[in-house]
């Protein structure tokens, strides 16, 4: 990849106003007021490891004071700061796709650790005037669902980690992340969205890149959180209740759903995302939702979720 | 570094049946549609959440090289289980690699065994296939579960390799604590049989806590509630999970000609195990 060629550029993500000298082009431009850049990317060199871990794995190290160093050889070495600075030292041969899928998963997950805010596990989408998130572990279907619900006229905010502020001054809110989703072959099969024109960031994995705009819209406006969803995976599909259990224990469950919620506990977190989870619990209600792969059940779950969303 | 306690095995050989009695002894609930305790340590979730990267953005060589990290970090995670059932050979698939279970991190292994004529009826009925399918998997050398595909698995892909290599790794593995328990042994004398491998984990129990135990997993009961509430264990597609629960079963559903398939091709260690004369 040639250096030269980078020109830096401002988007939006989750809200913030990054700066990127890599290309970005699944984020959005920023197109906000001309306010400071929270957020800036650059290209650089990254140490071979970080002094004084205090965590240490393969792909990650998080220094005693906050800095991350994360790692796929194949891709990059990105250098995460303060929850405002990252720099990236692209691998030979990576892609542009490559380098960026890890800056837009984990690295974000590092950088919303490091400002002190609420990644969730989870997609989210607008449905009227609120949003609704899906939560749930890798496989249990949270981009599928959010899918199937931009398919039915909903508008997109977040594909895989979504971004709560609960401290909003009308509660807890949802800021959008990218106008994009990825969903591995059977998704956009179930769906019945062609395959071939569609990129893939690991060219090894069935794992696509699918436009919102292909399949509905994306809102680029906060929206307030109405409801969260717990995705489950099942042998049949059932819609739960709202969770009866006591509040606190809906609080420890919803912390559960945190991104990357280890790396925040020893980012000093373990804290803050306590009194956010509180503040959604008393604001959001938790659902349980367990699923098989199809769509049996969507009519229902679109359905209450309208409902939940009400005004 | 604490040790983790896996409760290792070939696939349809029990180890399922022996994490519901398990579960009925610690006193968790029996609830088959949310599954079992003691998780498969090749779920995604506690690799990507030890690992601090999602590894479904990653390839199986990127994750095969890092098992063995995956392991030390899961025995040093102290705010997790100690016990996870595994699939895995004891080897990895990369010669230069790290098996997935180095050593130094478990510091026991409950291997089950059972008759590879009836895992052959069993694993045909559990991934949808013919028996002979089932016979020639219990064959290949490159042998995986839940290998990266067109559809996101909840599990990392383990690799198995064949049927004799998978047991003969797990028996003569270096430098671990094995405790060996025969499928035949657990349905022909369970209380032995369980109390023994109880004994092994260090789970504290009485007879009469056993005897609830097993009468609560006896294979009808979970079958029934298999029916009753669904399994989550079971794959879409696949009408039973609980299909039949008996030794000695392949007499009446295998041909003489995959009889022979078998034992030619596992003979050695079917006699190490006394499943041939």
């Amino acid at each position: 990849m040639s250096l030269a060629s980078i020109e830096e550029r401002d988007y939006q993500l989750y809200g913030w106003r990054v700066r990127s000298a890599l290309s970005l082009p699944q984020a959005l431009a920023w197109d906000g007021p001309d306010r400071q850049v929270d957020v800036e990317i650059r290209l650089g060199e990254v140490p071979e490891e970080l002094a004084d871990s205090v965590l240490s794995t393969p792909f990650l190290q998080i220094a005693a004071n906050g800095d991350c160093r994360l790692e796929v050889k194949a891709a990059a070495r990105y250098f995460v700061r303060q929850g405002k600075e990252v720099v990236v030292q692209p691998a030979n041969g990576a892609s542009m796709a490559e380098i960026s899928v890890f800056l837009l998963g984990s690295v974000i997950g590092l950088l919303c650790h490091q400002r002190g805010i609420f990644p969730l596990h989870a997609s989210c989408v607008r449905v009227g005037d609120g949003a609704v998130a899906f939560c749930g572990p890798s496989g249990a279907g949270k981009s599928t669902m959010a899918a199937s619900l931009v398919r039915r006229g909903h508008a997109l905010l977040c594909d895989d980690i979504t971004v709560v502020d609960p401290f909003a001054p009308g509660g807890p809110q949802v800021h959008p992340a990218m106008p994009r989703m990825r969903l591995w072959r059977d998704s956009l099969e179930a769906l019945q969205v062609p395959i071939d024109p569609l990129q893939r960031d690991r060219i090894e994995l069935e794992k696509y890149v699918l436009p919102a705009k292909e399949i509905g819209a994306f809102s680029k406006e906060p929206v307030p959180l109405r409801t969260i969803f717990l995705l489950r995976s099942a042998n049949s599909s059932k819609l739960e209740g709202v969770t009866s259990k006591p509040a606190m224990e809906t609080v420890f469950e919803l912390m559960r759903q945190v991104y990357r919620r280890r790396q925040a506990d020893i980012l000093g977190r373990k804290a803050g995302l306590f009194q956010s989870a509180t503040k959604i619990v008393d604001a959001v209600p938790v659902l349980s939702l367990a699923r098989q792969l199809d769509f049996g059940l969507m009519d229902e779950v679109e359905a209450r979720v309208k409902e939940l969303v009400a005004p | 570094m604490t040790g983790l306690s896996l409760l290792s095995s070939y696939p349809k050989s029990g180890n399922t049946w022996l994490r519901a009695v398990l579960s009925e002894i610690v006193g968790a609930p029996l609830q088959l549609h949310r599954g079992l305790p003691f998780n498969v340590s090749a779920n995604r979730h506690y690799f990507d959440e030890l690992m601090g990267i999602d590894s479904s953005d990653l390839t199986e060589p990127e994750i095969d090289v890092v098992r063995a990290d995956y392991c030390r970090a899961l025995a040093a995670a102290t705010d997790l289980p100690r016990i996870w059932k595994v699939h895995d050979c004891f080897y990895s698939p990369g010669q230069d690699l790290d098996p997935p279970f180095p050593p130094e991190a478990p510091v026991s292994v409950t291997y089950i065994v059972r008759d590879p004529r009836d895992i052959a009826v069993s694993l045909a009925n559990h991934f949808d296939k013919s028996i002979d399918e089932a016979i020639a998997c219990m064959q290949d050398r490159e042998l995986r579960l839940a290998r990266a595909g067109p559809k996101l698995k909840p599990q990392l892909s383990q690799y198995l390799s064949t049927w004799s290599d998978h047991v003969e790794s797990w028996l003569d593995a270096p430098g671990i604590r094995l405790h060996l328990v025969r499928y035949e042994d657990m349905v022909a004398k369970p209380e032995e049989a369980f109390a023994a491998v109880l004994h092994f984990l260090g789970i504290e129990f009485d007879s009469a806590k056993l005897s609830q135990a097993l009468s609560a997993c006896r294979f009808d009961a979970l079958q029934a509630i298999e029916a009753a509430e669904g399994f989550s264990e079971r794959l879409p597609g696949v009408a039973k999970f609980f299909r039949r629960g008996v030794a000695g079963g392949w007499r009446d559903s295998l041909t003489e000609d995959q009889v022979n398939r078998i034992e030619m091709a596992h003979a050695q260690v079917m006699r190490r195990l006394g499943y041939l004369a």
